[in-house]
């Protein structure tokens, strides 16, 4: 209760006879975030600047070191075919990474538009809107992305609108409701008052107050979509061999392992489980700080 | 209160209804039509005309809409051409092994979140922490990772357990095999969820141990675990119940990775296998049954909520 | 326990910020008691430190705070030294703590009668019904007879004059000698104000209950206590019969709080005002506490720090008022 963070308020107060307790807190929330920051980053440098300086070719055969473990020459071991895992894992990062961060971009967008046209049109298109949001939202996401994988040819560009398209519900719920409070909010009505028009305000007013709150969201909505990309490619459903990702190296590892190549297994899933760990804690700790804003 | 729970109940069918017809407008965009979704991608041409004028697909859509709801509402799920076999009788063992993991990891999930929570909620701060640190990393870990590595460990290098199925129920039932075929895929399904679970609770029971009434027990001389249990649990436990409702998508979700890692033959699976083989009469039904459970679910917790919660059902 | 054993006695008690080593003691060689069947009611103003005498009395101080020294006797025996799992079969056996708010101090989902049953179990054993019966005879006695029958009853089902009751019955529970009211009418309005301390002072003359009543108030200091006690900045600066307190309190702090107080009827005059502020917990200062704000201020107030003196009441204050004003 004492540390120099709040040097004037006394740390006693008068009403009540046990004074309330500090929050619990949490250094490690709001150190979380960067954190998860330095461990994204590292991410990308090892998809995009790791094979600069690690020129391998990820599709090469090397037939005569069939799965080979981790050694000098292949870090991170061989597959079945002979293939680098470590230049595999490289460029399945890239994959996986950059589609998932698409994927993020376009299910923000469709969020955002969905939401701000609920929250700020009128009454019976915000009803109508919410009530195919709810059945929308019935449907686990996944289950749409694998139902709709069944249905499309797959490569990168239609699994980035897959996942965007499919993830956006919950974004267009935050964001109505978002819209829906602060369109209430004294100065967007006073807005309003001086003749400001719909797409100014939304433009203005209310994106910007909602947009941390976004950001933070959209953080988990990257961790939705690296893992629904990474669970896609598992089930043999997202990015087709040969192409590397990091699912598809778990998936075609996942038989091999239980004969004895760790390696197979154990990288790709470290990397996604990374990767999600990055994202899940830039937004924890971004969240706590945004809580902590507001408590003042 | 019975207008709200009407009104609730109102609220959930509109959403069943949306549900149906969303999925009618899925299928009808599928490529080829909803022929070729009923009889599959492997069908010839003559099959598909013939079924489209005995089903009367070449009708109107409106028509076609309201024959989709008149199959819907006899049970009639359409004909799986892969698995040959209705795809209604089809459902029924695949729904009910889906059932029981659910069951079993739900259930683990919630008793380790309720402990999990507590601690973490009641006193010590680093405890806390480290409680913290591990839900973060615990609902990073992806399901088929962990499943794969608890196969690594348990069924190939230890062979403690088996590496996956229900085995074969018709030779060697009873518990103690349906048990150790149900161990390693509910521990990887239980696992992010009681990271999810715990942390929502943990933040709860914090909030809780703020109260003026957990300092007044403390005055009355009761002892840390009294007031647990029999003071901020009550408290604490009510809006759990309603995150244990909306924890329903989570486990299908969960349910197709981990029954897939397992070779467990639930309804995850079976979505996943008409996936591959693009069967899409069973994908539809199943992604359709997914939708309808999930309403049902969040109606259920509501409801429970609703009987749980004492200030509304004596006011 | 005798007559002359007083219900709580606490000498040279000094809490201070367990962490912080140069911000002064909250509160600062206080030393006090309570006889049974008296009433004694500390005055003072947020922060100076009455709440968490309270606490410390319970053992149940907020973290980061400490007792740095004094003892505490309750029935003539030394808590301090006790284990907290010793301590706490005192509370609410002994001691009874009333709160400010019954809405947030009673639990929210545990039945009323079930509560009061449960403090009484947990000290005394018995039987479920034992308790049950034990907690509607003292629903009864605080006067909620409406509430002391089956189905057992919510906290939010009553009103907040009620609830505040429902708190007594619980300090009651186990009949300790000691019951602490730690601003206990401040979330309830006027009239049911009145009816509450009223309550607390019938039972304290019934049961012999030594009571003590932490208020900001002072004219329900002065009508309900037996003795008051005023705290300045975590010290106490005057000790007196309620009733020529009241007439004539010698410390100018005491005087200020009197002539703060509005009278009805109005008697025109202005009402006084203190100027400045209380000082924080980082506040230090050499000398008396309240030389800044102090009318009759000399120089030696600011170098010398007042000890107690008796004339009269107890008082510490180099230059107190004389005479009735």
């Amino acid at each position: 209760m004492t540390d120099g963070a709040t040097p004037t308020s006394p740390p006693v107060h008068g009403s009540g006879i046990f004074p309330r307790r500090r929050r619990w807190p949490a250094a490690l929330e709001a150190r979380a975030d960067i954190g998860g920051g330095i461990l994204f980053f590292a991410l990308c440098l090892f998809s995009w600047i790791g094979p600069l300086l690690y020129p391998h070719n990820p599709l090469a055969i090397h037939a005569h070191h069939i799965l080979a473990a981790p050694d000098a020459r292949f870090p991170l071991g061989t597959d079945a075919l002979g293939r680098n895992v470590a230049a595999r894992l490289m460029r399945g990062g890239q994959a996986t990474l950059a589609i998932s961060l698409w994927a993020s971009a376009i299910g923000l967008l469709a969020g955002l538009l969905y939401g701000l046209t609920a929250g700020l049109g009128p009454a019976w298109l915000d009803h109508l809107l919410m009530r195919l949001l709810d059945a929308l939202l019935a449907i686990p996401t996944l289950i749409l992305m694998i139902f709709f994988a069944a249905i499309v040819p797959l490569n990168e560009v239609s699994l980035a609108l897959l996942l965007g398209l499919v993830a956006w519900p919950p974004i267009a719920r935050l964001v109505r409701n978002e819209a829906f409070a602060a369109r209430e909010r004294d100065y967007v009505r006073a807005a309003r008052q001086f003749g400001a028009g719909r797409l100014y305000i939304a433009r203005v007013h209310i994106l910007r107050a909602m947009l941390p709150l976004v950001i933070v969201n959209a953080t988990f909505l990257m961790a939705d979509m690296i893992l629904g990309l990474s669970g896609l490619s598992f089930l043999g459903l997202g990015i087709q061999p040969p192409h590397a990702s990091w699912g598809g190296l778990l998936n075609s590892g996942a038989g091999l392992a239980v004969i004895g190549s760790w390696w197979l297994i154990v990288f790709p899933g470290l990397a996604i489980f990374l990767a999600i760990l990055a994202m899940n804690m830039l937004g924890q700790g971004l969240l706590a700080r945004l809580n902590g804003e507001e408590r003042g | 209160m019975t207008m709200a729970l009407l009104r609730r109940l109102g609220s959930s069918l509109l959403s069943l209804a949306l549900l149906v017809t969303l999925v009618f407008f899925m299928i009808y965009a599928t490529p080829g039509g909803p022929a070729y979704s009923i009889l599959g991608v492997h069908a010839t041409p003559t099959a598909v005309a013939s079924l489209n004028r005995q089903m009367g697909l070449d009708h109107p859509i409106w028509r076609q809409y309201l024959t989709w709801w008149g199959h819907l509402l006899h049970g009639n799920l359409g004909y799986s051409f892969t698995q040959h076999a209705p795809v209604a009788d089809l459902m029924g063992s695949y729904l009910h092994n889906t059932l029981l993991l659910d069951a079993v990891a739900a259930t683990a999930a919630i008793a380790l979140a309720v402990v999990l929570g507590l601690l973490q909620g009641a006193r010590s701060r680093d405890l806390g922490r480290v409680i913290g640190a591990g839900q973060i990393i615990g609902y990073s870990l992806p399901t088929f990772f962990v499943g794969t590595i608890l196969i690594l460990v348990f069924a190939a290098d230890l062979a403690w357990l088996p590496p996956g199925g229900l085995g074969d129920t018709a030779r060697s039932p009873g518990l103690a095999s349906l048990w150790r075929h149900l161990t390693l895929p509910a521990i990887t399904l239980a696992l992010p969820l009681a990271a999810g679970l715990s942390r929502y609770f943990g933040h709860q029971v914090r909030d809780e141990y703020r109260q003026d009434y957990v300092r007044a027990a403390q005055a009355r001389g009761l002892g840390p675990l009294r007031i647990a249990c029999g003071h901020v649990l009550r408290n604490a436990v009510r809006p759990l119940v309603t995150v244990i409702g909306m924890m329903i998508p989570y486990l299908f979700v969960g349910g197709v990775l981990t029954e897939s890692v397992f070779d467990y033959p639930g309804l995850g699976w079976l979505l996943w296998r008409s996936a591959l083989e693009q069967d899409y009469p069973t994908l539809t039904a199943i992604v359709l049954l997914i939708g309808v459970l999930t309403i049902l679910g969040n109606l259920a917790a509501d409801l429970a909520n609703t009987l749980l919660d004492v200030r509304v059902r004596y006011d | 326990m005798t007559a002359d054993t007083p219900a709580l006695f606490v000498s040279g008690l000094t809490l201070g910020l367990a962490r912080d080593r140069s911000a002064r003691a909250l509160v600062e060689d206080l030393s006090f008691d309570v006889a049974p069947g008296e009433m004694l009611a500390f005055v003072g103003e947020s922060g100076s430190g009455k709440s968490l005498t309270a606490a410390a009395i319970f053992g149940l101080l907020p973290l980061g705070i400490r007792r740095m020294a004094g003892s505490i006797c309750v029935n003539g025996t030394e808590l301090t030294t006790l284990s907290d799992r010793r301590l706490r079969a005192w509370r609410g056996r002994d001691m009874g703590l009333i709160f400010q708010n019954p809405l947030t101090a009673l639990s929210p989902s545990v039945g009323i009668q079930a509560q009061i049953a449960e403090t009484y179990r947990v000290h005394k054993g018995g039987t479920r019904d034992a308790a049950r019966l034990r907690a509607r005879a003292l629903l009864t006695e605080v006067g909620l007879q409406a509430v002391a029958t089956p189905p057992d009853r919510y906290p939010h089902q009553l009103s907040g004059g009620m609830r505040q009751r429902v708190m007594i019955a619980l300090a009651l529970a186990c009949d300790p000698a000691l019951i602490i009211a730690d601003e206990p009418t401040t979330a309830l309005d006027v009239l049911i104000q009145a009816q509450i301390l009223d309550l607390i002072a019938r039972l304290q003359k019934e049961r012999g209950l030594a009571v003590v009543f932490i208020t900001h108030d002072l004219r329900l200091a002065a009508r309900y206590a037996d003795r008051i006690l005023v705290l300045y900045a975590g010290r106490a600066v005057e000790e007196g019969d309620a009733g020529t307190f009241f007439t004539a309190p010698r410390h100018p702090y005491s005087r200020a709080l009197r002539d703060a107080v509005p009278t009805i009827p109005a008697t025109g005059r202005r009402l006084a005002e203190i100027p400045g502020q209380p000082p924080g917990p980082r506040d230090l200062f050499e000398g008396c506490r309240f030389a800044p704000r102090c009318p009759n201020v000399r120089d030696d107030c600011r170098r010398t720090e007042p000890a107690m003196t008796f004339d009269g009441t107890r008082f510490a204050c180099l230059h107190p008022c004389v005479g009735t004003p």
